[in-house]
């Protein structure tokens, strides 16, 4: 039985393999040609989360690239600011790791905060959530639109879902980002002990 | 070169779909999701399409693209990173496999196509050679699931050659698996015993895992597919087509 199928597949290609004629491709490719490098090793710049070229916008409506965040030890995560509950608790989370990074150290750490709703979550509103939870100037929250944060998410392995009431399920991860934008540490789901991460970004600022 | 042109005519190379409502798998709500009209690519992607693009897009080549963006097994089935190999008439028509999420969604970008959402893939696949919802119907349920417990042959066939659904699609089952733009959203863990203690604090909504219909295996099996998946991943049996959002709404 499968045998035949097999034949018919092999013969069906053998008639058909010129049916079909590829459509012309549109420029929006060619563009990005000349930036791809040639070597094949696994460098951190394969890995980082600076290959990502997408325009985002700040709380303070600056338009930023992630590569802007090179050079200092970052956490992030992605929020919603209309979350009732976990997303709080994930910045209070973030916070409780501020908190216990020793002060000769903090000066190189910074925290940033990427929305998954930017329909909503404009720099306005970023701003606002900013003043509610009191957040310090180490912190930068971005926005950006649905095809961007979704790829954003992709990278960092989030997942999400929107609900019909205009909320998201979503995971809860913590990342710990190297100064060259490789995420080095994941902290999964709330209210964990910020020990480890804190091991993790003292571990990195020494680097 | 007449016929040529037709082939470019995206009637002739995408099948509209009047949209309709589906009801996810998993869902809080109980009300159904709403789909609106739009096209879905009548056959999956093929290699040769993809090698097409990768030839105007050297960036997603097998030896230039960045490893956050796809793993180590990327387009590993072609002899280098600009031809399919000796295996080339073999493979032109079959459909590409071992291409990661963002490989697939640029792809379709560069169409003028996106990747179609896990509700209109759904929303196809209810569709059998005669209905345009059978999923109540276990012979074709049972097709579906025959099909996932056979092993993916080592070379795919053409597409175009086996399932055709009542709207024209094909292939939408029995050949590969097939990315999806939201693939990200199936919350659960890949296997069912792990959602019945699945942790409060690693999703926020996880009571979300209310599954809506139990008898819909194969849907259960897609959904522990997609959750298993991360953007980067490529595998020998997972491809992809594309959708366009249909003008009228």
């Amino acid at each position: 039985m499968k045998t035949n199928y097999l034949m018919i597949v092999l013969l069906a290609t053998i008639t058909f393999s010129c049916k079909h004629k590829t459509e012309e491709k549109d420029e929006c490719c060619k563009k990005e040609a000349a930036a791809s490098k040639d070597d094949d090793t696994v460098s951190s710049s394969d890995e980082t989360i600076f290959n990502i070229t997408s325009d985002w916008k700040t709380q303070n409506d600056a338009t930023v690239k992630l590569e802007s965040f090179k050079g200092k030890v970052t956490v992030l995560a992605m929020v919603f600011t209309n979350c009732q509950s976990a997303c709080p608790r994930i910045v209070a989370d973030i916070q409780r790791i501020e908190s216990e990074i020793p002060k000769d150290e903090i000066k190189d750490v910074q925290f940033v905060l990427v929305t998954m709703d930017p329909l909503r979550d404009t720099p306005k509103r970023l701003r606002e959530f900013a003043a509610e939870h009191k957040l310090t100037s180490r912190w930068t929250l971005l926005t950006s639109n649905e095809n961007d944060a979704l790829e954003f998410a992709n990278v960092i392995g989030m997942k999400y879902k929107k609900t019909e009431d205009g909320g998201f399920d979503h995971s809860n991860l913590i990342n710990i980002l190297d100064k060259e934008g490789v995420i080095k540490h994941q902290q999964v789901g709330l209210d964990q002990e910020p020990k480890e991460s804190v091991e993790e970004i003292t571990k990195l600022l020494k680097k | 070169m007449n016929s040529f042109a037709q082939q470019k005519n995206s009637k002739e190379t995408m099948i509209l779909i009047k949209g309709g409502t589906y009801v996810p798998l998993y869902s809080l709500d109980s009300v159904k999701t709403k789909v609106d009209p739009f096209y879905i690519d009548k056959y999956p992607v093929t290699n040769k399409e993809f090698l097409d693009f990768v030839r105007a897009d050297s960036a997603w080549k097998r030896n230039n693209v960045k490893s956050i963006f796809a793993d180590k097994n990327y387009l590993s089935q072609w002899k280098t990173e600009n031809s399919i190999g000796a295996d080339s008439i073999a493979l032109f028509k079959s459909p590409v496999v071992n291409v990661s999420w963002f490989a697939a969604k640029k792809y379709c970008e560069c169409q003028g196509k996106r990747l179609p959402t896990v509700s209109e893939w759904e929303l196809v696949g209810l569709a059998s050679e005669t209905k345009e919802n059978d999923s109540k119907d276990s012979l074709f349920s049972q097709k579906i699931l025959s099909w996932y417990g056979k092993p993916t042959p080592k070379k795919l066939p053409n597409v175009g050659l086996g399932f055709k659904n009542v709207y024209g699609v094909y292939d939408i089952h029995g050949l590969i698996w097939e990315w999806t733009l939201d693939f990200n959203s199936a919350l659960t863990t890949g296997e069912s015993r792990g959602d019945a203690s699945l942790s409060k604090s690693q999703f926020c909504g996880a009571g979300a895992t209310n599954a809506k219909n139990l008898r819909n295996y194969a849907a259960f099996m897609r959904n522990a597919m997609r959750s298993s998946l991360k953007a980067k991943y490529t595998t020998s049996n997972l491809g992809f087509r594309c959708a366009k959002n249909s003008i009228k709404k």
